[in-house]
C-alpha cells in the first residue's frame, strides 16, 4: 500500500515535469501546478513518518530529500532567471522519489525516543539542501565554462554567477546547520540509550559534515567562493550520493541499532 | 469616419527634409489649426522625433487622404514632386497598424528601442493639453500603449543588447548580478570605454574612478560622470579595490598583467574581476582570463553578443508583426465603435439645432402667444424629435455593439442632416 502510494506521488510529478520540459505551451509548467504535488507529498510524508513510523526508512528518506529539493526550487524560481535550474532539480526530485517508491520499505519501528525521528528528518533535510546546492553548483559550472570558453549567445538566459554561488552559499550553510543538529539530535539519543558506536552511517555523517565544514569556512575566512564552493559542492552531493547507496547495500544505515 | 496618418521619417527623407518638415509644420496647435481652417481633420496628434515627423488625424466626413497630403506638403513648402514622394500617407487600418509598429520600435532605427513608447504617449499629451485631441484619438492611443506592451512582454524584441555599452554592461551583470554597490575602473578616455562606463552608471554603478594618460582630460571626463579621476600609474592600485574594470586606451603597451592579477586575487579575497579590454592593441595580458574569478573580455566579445542580439531582435520582430496584425484588426473595430458613437452623438447635435431654428422661426411668427404656452410648444418639440430620435438611434447603438459597422453607416447616411445656410 506505501509502495503504491508513493508511485500516486510520482504520477502526480511526473505528467507536470514532461509537460514542463516537453510541451511548447508554457502554461502547464507555471510554479503554481508544481505546488499540488509537493502538497500531497508533504502530507504523505506526515502521515509515512507520523502515523506509519516508517521514519528509519530508505524510501521516507529519500522522499524527504526530494520534497526538500523540489520546495526549495520551487522558492529559487521566483528569482530572475533562476528557472533554468529546472534541468538540474526536477529530473533529481523526480528520480529520487521513484527511488523512493521502488525501495521496499522497511517494517515499521516505534519510536524509542523523539530524538531518533528529529534526527533522521533533519539529516534529510540537510541532504535536500546538499541537493539545491549541488543543482546550483552544476549550473554555475555551465554558466561559468561558457563565459570563460567565449560561448556568450544566449547568455543573458542564465541567472549570474553571483547569484548561484550565493544561492549555493545558502544552500549550503542550511545544510550544513541542519546535519549538524541531525548528527547532535542522534548522539544525544544514543548517549541516552548508550548506543553510541562509530558504524558505516556515523563515519559518513561526519564525513559530509566535515566536508562541508571546510568548503563554508574556507568561503568565510579566505573568502574562497565560486568555482571552489560549486565543486565543494558537487563532490560533496555525489559523495554523500554513494553513501547512501553503500548504506543501502550494507542493510541500513545503523546497521544493529534502528 | 476615418483615421489618416502622414510624414516622413529616416526610412524615406534624409534628416535635412525632416529638419525642414519640422520647422514648416510648426507645434501640433499651429497643424491643428492649418488642418480645422481647410476644414479637413476633426482631432490632430503629431508625433515628433529625431527620426520622424508624423501627423495623425481623424478627418471630417468626406475627405480624402489626398487632400489632406496635399494640404500637409504645400502648407510644409515640399512641392517638387521628389519631396512630395518621400511623406507617406496611410489610411484607415494601415495608419493605426502603422502606430502600433511605430509605438512598438518594428519602424526604428534601432529595432526594439525603448525610448519611442515614451515619445508617444508624450505626443499625445501635448496634444490633449492643447486640445486638438478627441475620443476617437484617445482610444487610438490607449490601444497603441496597450500593443506596444504586449509586444514588449511577449517578444524577446528589447531583451538583448545590440549596442557596445549594453553588452558591456550585460556581461558584467552577467557574472556580478547586480551593479548597486559595485565599483569600476575606467582606464583610458576612448569612445567605447566611455560609452560601457555611461551605461554602467545608468545600471546603477555606485562608484566609478577614472584612469587617463593624460590627467588633466581624465579630470574632465570623471567631471562629467560624477567620478573621481587618477593618474593611469595608480591604476594598478585599484585592481585590488573595483569590480569592473574597462580599459579603453590608444597607444598599446601591457598595463595589466597576469601576475598583477595574480597578486591581487588573495587581497580581493577571491571576489570576481570582469575585465573588458577595448582597446586595439589589447592592453590586459590575454592569458589571465584562464584565472579563477577572473573573466577577461575584449571588443569582438561584446560583438559577438551585439550580432545576436540583433539576430533575436529580428526574430522576435515576425512575431511582433503577427501580433500588431491580430491587434490592428481587434482594435480598428474597437475604434470604429468609437467613430461611430461621435457620429450618433452629431445626429443629436443636429437635430438639436435644427429643431431649435425651427422653433425660433416659428415662435417669431407667432409673437402674440403667451408665455405658457411658448414652453408648452418648446417642450412639445423636444419631445417629438426625441421621439423620432429614439428606435433609429437604438438600432444604430446596436449594430455599433455587434459590429455592424455597413448596416451603420447605411443608417447614419440615412439619418443624416443636411446642414443648413447657418451653420
Amino acid at each position: 500500500m506505501i509502495q503504491g502510494l508513493m508511485l500516486s506521488i510520482v504520477f502526480c510529478y511526473l505528467p507536470l515535469v514532461l509537460a514542463h520540459f516537453f510541451l511548447k505551451t508554457k502554461v502547464w509548467s507555471k510554479p503554481v501546478f508544481l505546488w499540488f504535488p509537493i502538497v500531497l507529498h508533504t502530507i504523505f510524508l506526515i502521515w509515512l513518518g507520523g502515523m506509519q513510523h516508517l521514519w528509519a526508512s530508505a524510501a521516507f528518506g529519500l522522499s524527504v530529500l526530494s520534497a526538500v529539493l523540489l520546495i526549495g526550487f520551487q522558492i529559487l524560481r521566483r528569482n530572475p532567471r533562476m528557472n533554468a535550474l529546472d534541468v538540474v532539480h526536477l529530473p533529481l526530485g523526480l528520480l529520487l522519489m521513484i527511488l523512493a517508491a521502488l525501495i521496499p520499505t522497511q517494517e515499521n519501528i516505534q519510536a524509542q525516543s523523539w530524538w531518533v525521528p528529529l534526527h533522521i528528518l533533519l539529516i534529510f533535510i540537510g541532504f535536500g539542501c546538499f541537493a539545491l546546492s549541488f543543482g546550483q553548483s552544476l549550473l554555475f559550472l555551465f554558466v561559468r565554462h561558457r563565459l570563460k570558453s567565449k560561448q556568450l549567445k544566449g547568455i543573458g538566459l542564465f541567472p549570474s554567477l553571483e547569484r548561484l554561488d550565493r544561492f549555493n552559499y545558502i544552500g549550503a550553510s542550511l545544510g550544513f546547520i541542519a546535519l549538524s543538529a541531525g548528527v547532535s539530535a542522534g548522539w544525544f539519543w544514543a548517549q541516552s540509550v548508550d548506543a553510541w558506536k562509530w558504524d558505516f552511517g556515523t563515519i559518513g555523517s561526519v564525513a559530509l559534515w566535515i566536508w562541508y565544514a571546510i568548503s563554508i569556512h574556507a568561503r568565510l575566512i579566505f573568502g574562497r567562493r565560486m568555482l571552489w564552493s560549486a565543486w565543494f559542492s558537487v563532490i560533496g552531493f555525489l559523495v554523500m550520493l554513494v553513501v547512501l547507496f553503500c548504506a543501502y547495500l550494507i542493510g541500513g544505515w545503523h546497521t544493529g541499532v534502528l | 469616419m476615418s483615421l489618416f496618418a502622414i510624414g516622413l521619417s529616416h526610412k524615406t527623407a534624409p534628416i535635412e527634409l525632416r529638419e525642414e518638415f519640422v520647422i514648416r509644420c510648426g507645434d501640433v496647435r499651429q497643424v491643428c489649426e492649418r488642418l480645422r481652417q481647410a476644414k479637413l481633420s476633426r482631432e490632430v496628434a503629431l508625433l515628433s522625433t529625431c527620426n520622424r515627423v508624423e501627423i495623425y488625424a481623424v478627418p471630417q466626413a468626406g475627405i480624402k487622404i489626398e487632400d489632406m497630403h496635399r494640404l500637409i506638403t504645400r502648407s510644409c513648402g515640399l512641392t517638387s514632386a521628389q519631396n512630395q514622394s518621400k511623406i507617406y500617407a496611410f489610411s484607415e487600418r494601415n495608419a493605426l497598424s502603422h502606430l502600433f509598429r511605430v509605438a512598438s520600435s518594428l519602424d526604428s532605427m534601432i529595432l526594439g528601442e525603448g525610448q519611442i513608447v515614451s515619445q508617444v504617449k508624450e505626443s499625445f499629451q501635448k496634444a490633449t493639453e492643447a486640445k486638438t485631441i478627441g475620443p476617437i484619438l484617445h482610444k487610438v492611443l490607449e490601444r497603441t500603449l496597450t500593443v506596444a506592451k504586449r509586444i514588449r512582454t511577449e517578444t524577446e524584441i528589447s531583451k538583448e543588447a545590440v549596442s557596445i555599452g549594453r553588452a558591456g554592461v550585460d556581461l558584467a551583470t552577467q557574472i556580478l548580478g547586480s551593479l548597486e554597490g559595485r565599483s569600476a575602473l575606467l582606464v583610458g578616455a576612448g569612445e567605447h570605454g566611455r560609452l560601457v562606463a555611461a551605461n554602467l552608471c545608468g545600471g546603477g554603478l555606485s562608484e566609478l574612478v577614472i584612469a587617463n594618460r593624460t590627467f588633466d582630460r581624465g579630470a574632465e571626463l570623471a567631471k562629467k560622470f560624477g567620478a573621481s579621476a587618477i593618474p593611469l600609474t595608480e591604476a594598478r592600485r585599484y585592481l585590488e579595490r573595483v569590480d569592473i574594470v574597462l580599459a579603453s586606451v590608444g597607444g598599446g603597451g601591457r598595463l595589466i598583467s597576469r601576475e598583477d592579477l595574480i597578486a591581487v586575487r588573495a587581497k580581493r579575497r577571491y571576489r570576481p574581476l570582469v575585465l573588458i579590454d577595448l582597446s586595439v592593441p589589447r592592453v590586459i595580458e590575454t592569458s589571465a582570463h584562464d584565472l579563477d574569478g577572473i573573466f577577461l573580455f575584449d571588443i569582438d566579445d561584446l560583438s559577438q553578443i551585439i550580432m545576436h542580439g540583433l539576430k533575436q531582435r529580428k526574430s522576435a520582430a515576425q512575431l511582433a508583426e503577427q501580433i500588431i496584425k491580430d491587434e490592428t484588426e481587434v482594435s480598428w473595430k474597437m475604434i470604429q465603435g468609437e467613430m461611430f458613437n461621435a457620429d450618433i452623438g452629431q445626429i443629436y447635435k443636429q437635430t438639436e439645432l435644427v429643431r431649435q431654428n425651427e422653433l425660433q422661426k416659428f415662435l417669431k411668427k407667432m409673437e402674440h402667444l403667451p408665455e405658457a404656452d411658448r414652453v408648452a410648444i418648446e417642450q412639445m418639440t423636444r419631445a417629438l424629435t426625441q421621439k423620432i430620435l429614439h428606435n433609429p438611434i437604438q438600432t444604430a447603438k446596436n449594430c455599433a455593439r455587434e459590429s455592424e459597422y455597413e448596416q451603420l453607416q447605411f443608417l447614419l447616411d440615412a439619418m443624416s442632416i443636411p446642414k443648413s445656410k447657418d451653420e
